[in-house]
């Protein structure tokens, strides 16, 4: 039934309490927000929690929803700042590894393509948590700095500075792992 | 790094990853629901249900036994109801005051009291049939200044009582909280990846119910249905067995239990609390050759010489005739539960329990009457010091163990249905007594679980 209702209908079933349209539309996008999530997770368990947080939000604040953009980026914003919520906005400020120089190192595109994407998964999950949310909303989302520093509640500054920092360090891992594999 | 990045967003925006199949159910479970009056109108049904069937049935039980008795009368008798007559034999002045006034079954001098005169004695009923009446001893006393016709009586018949039952009702549920929990993502995947590359990390094994993990308050009444077994000792008592067998019947019997859950995030949990437990049970037995014995006395007035004086006469006589009686028995437990329990989803609305364990007995008592090895119908209720000493002071341990269907109402309460079946494992009687006597007690018990 619900496979056939355009997204307004669906919207608004969803706002009547249709359990069966919830479910739909949840089903539908599921797995996307769960890589949403893993993305921005320490671990499994943490995934999950940001998952059913978020759409338990999703579904709350569904009538918030203005219909002036895709459903489904309307629902990834939501679970990101719910995931955002979970881990701590601040957790990620003061965090200050020390990158090398010598850092610059292009990586070859092939070396990213060869990958799959559990492989990248787990090498973003390498990065420490600041570097690693800074990475997944302006990489990954295509956030601006200065909607990130609105999300984090930091400086846009502060922003370009992670994600410096943690592409250079996503190098050093990536490169580090295709000498392992040569 | 700008085509870095679009590489990994492209690799990376659109990726899935699976989420654990009970994901829906957990989130659900946190979403208001929509405001149905119905599933108050259920409650309120299936709490009625409780109520009637737990206080309706034993009710209709006492009634039974009421439209059962038959009063058995002579046709001779002038007796009625709790009436007791007394007819005077006319005196002649110069009569002998000192002489023994013997009532005899000519005179008519008889009392009689059918059925129950023990006001302890609802629940339990005797009744004899009179035959002829014989007369034994006598007393006489002399009163002056009264003018007037008395009678009195003093019949004490050793009926004593049986109650009938209490009913109580029970109910409890809660929602689903639901949480998963499998594997965690290790960093030093990633190396273990690079030396094996087909290597896939084993995910922790979980059991298909990942919930929150909570506290909830169960409040059941179970309808039960015991099954008694007697067995010999030692000595050849078979025909004791079938006498008892023969005069005792099952009742609709109860239960209730209060109990608090603890179920962890896998559905694995343990209960305990507090159980409420009542096997009735009916004896019926029938004397043909009973005799009652009762206590007359009679005052009559004589005027001598124109003064009124008054003669008192007590005589004791005994009635030979059939004695039926009829005994709602009680056996009354009160335990403490130890289940271990499983809670797995069977859909949004619907999740299922098994339960299984002991329940610790803490206090046993009994009410009633049955055969006594001399096939003679005893008193066995544990406190009158004078009964029968035939049970323990405590039933031990029984193994209990049900098959739970649970329906959330909404966050906070779900409706339990849940068959059982109570196995009481040890003998309830004392070491003195030659029969083993065990029950098995099959149920349905409904209730509510609470969260809070």
């Amino acid at each position: 039934m619900p496979e056939k209702l355009n997204e307004n209908q669906l919207v608004k079933a969803c706002l009547d309490g249709d359990s069966k349209a919830q479910k739909f539309l949840f089903e539908s996008l599921g797995k996307k927000m769960m890589a949403v999530c893993m993305r921005y997770a320490r671990n499994r368990q943490e995934a999950e929690d940001m998952l059913q947080d978020g759409w338990v939000r999703v579904f709350t604040q569904l009538h918030t929803f203005s219909f002036q953009g895709p459903l489904e980026a309307w629902i990834r914003r939501v679970i990101v700042n719910s995931a955002l919520r979970r881990i701590g906005k601040k957790s990620y400020q003061n965090e200050s590894i020390g990158i090398p120089d010598h850092m610059d190192t292009p990586i070859s595109e092939t070396a990213i393509s060869n990958l799959r994407e559990e492989e990248l998964l787990n090498y973003i999950n390498m990065l420490p948590v600041g570097y690693k949310t800074v990475f997944n909303l302006y990489v990954i989302e295509g956030y601006s700095h200065r909607e990130i520093s609105e999300m984090l509640e930091c400086g846009e500054s502060t922003s370009r500075s992670q994600l410096v920092k943690a592409k250079k360090m996503l190098k050093k891992i990536i490169l580090s792992n295709e000498k392992i594999a040569v | 790094m700008m085509n870095d990045d679009k590489l990994f967003r492209d690799r990376l925006y659109n990726m899935e990853a699976t989420y654990p199949d009970d994901m829906w159910n957990r989130i659900s479970g946190q979403l208001p629901k929509k405001k149905r009056r119905g599933g108050w109108w259920l409650l309120l049904a299936f709490l009625l249900l409780g109520v009637v069937s737990g206080v309706f049935l034993p009710i209709s039980n006492q009634a039974e036994s009421t439209e059962n008795y038959e009063e058995k009368l002579p046709s001779n008798s002038s007796a009625s109801g709790d009436d007791i007559i007394v007819q005077s034999t006319p005196v002649e002045e110069g009569i002998d005051l000192n002489q023994e006034i013997a009532p005899t079954p000519s005179e008519n001098k008889t009392a009689f009291i059918p059925g129950d005169i023990n006001p302890e004695n609802s629940g339990s009923y005797e009744s004899y049939s009179e035959a002829p009446v014989i007369t034994s001893s006598s007393s006489t006393d002399t009163e002056n200044n009264i003018d007037v016709f008395t009678s009195e009586h003093d019949i004490t018949p050793e009926i004593k009582v049986a109650k009938e039952v209490n009913n109580e009702l029970e109910n409890v549920t809660s929602p689903r909280a639901l949480v998963s929990a499998p594997g965690v993502m290790d960093p030093r995947q990633l190396f273990i990846d690079d030396v094996y590359p087909d290597f896939i990390p084993p995910e922790c094994p979980t059991f298909g119910f990942n919930r929150e993990p909570g506290i909830f308050f169960d409040l059941l009444y179970s309808h039960d249905m015991p099954s008694r077994t007697l067995e010999m000792k030692s000595q050849e008592l078979s025909d004791y067995i079938d006498s008892r067998n023969n005069t005792e019947s099952t009742l609709y019997s109860f239960s209730s239990s209060l109990r608090i859950a603890y179920i962890s995030r896998s559905g694995l949990g343990l209960k305990t609390g507090f159980n409420y437990s009542q096997i009735n049970e009916k004896f019926e037995y029938l004397d043909p050759d009973a005799s009652l014995i009762r206590t007359i006395i009679t005052i009559d007035t004589l005027i001598l010489g124109g003064v009124p004086t008054v003669v008192k006469d007590t005589s004791t006589i005994r009635i030979p005739g059939s004695l039926d009686i009829t005994s709602y028995n009680r056996y009354r437990f009160f335990d403490i539960p130890i289940l271990a329990t499983y809670e797995a989803p069977l859909n949004d609305k619907f999740y299922y329990s098994f339960n299984g364990g002991v329940l610790i007995n803490v206090a046993f008592s009994q009410k009633g009457r049955f055969l006594d090895p001399a096939e003679m119908p005893v008193w066995f209720t544990s406190s009158d010091p004078e009964g029968y000493d035939a049970f323990k002071n405590s039933a031990g341990l029984s193994f209990f163990g049900s098959l739970g269907l649970h329906y959330k109402l909404n966050d906070h309460i779900d409706i339990i249905l849940e068959p059982n079946f109570r196995f009481y494992a040890g003998s309830l009687t004392s070491e003195p007594y030659p029969l083993e006597q065990r029950w098995l007690t099959l149920g349905l018990s409904h209730g509510i679980r609470y969260k809070f």
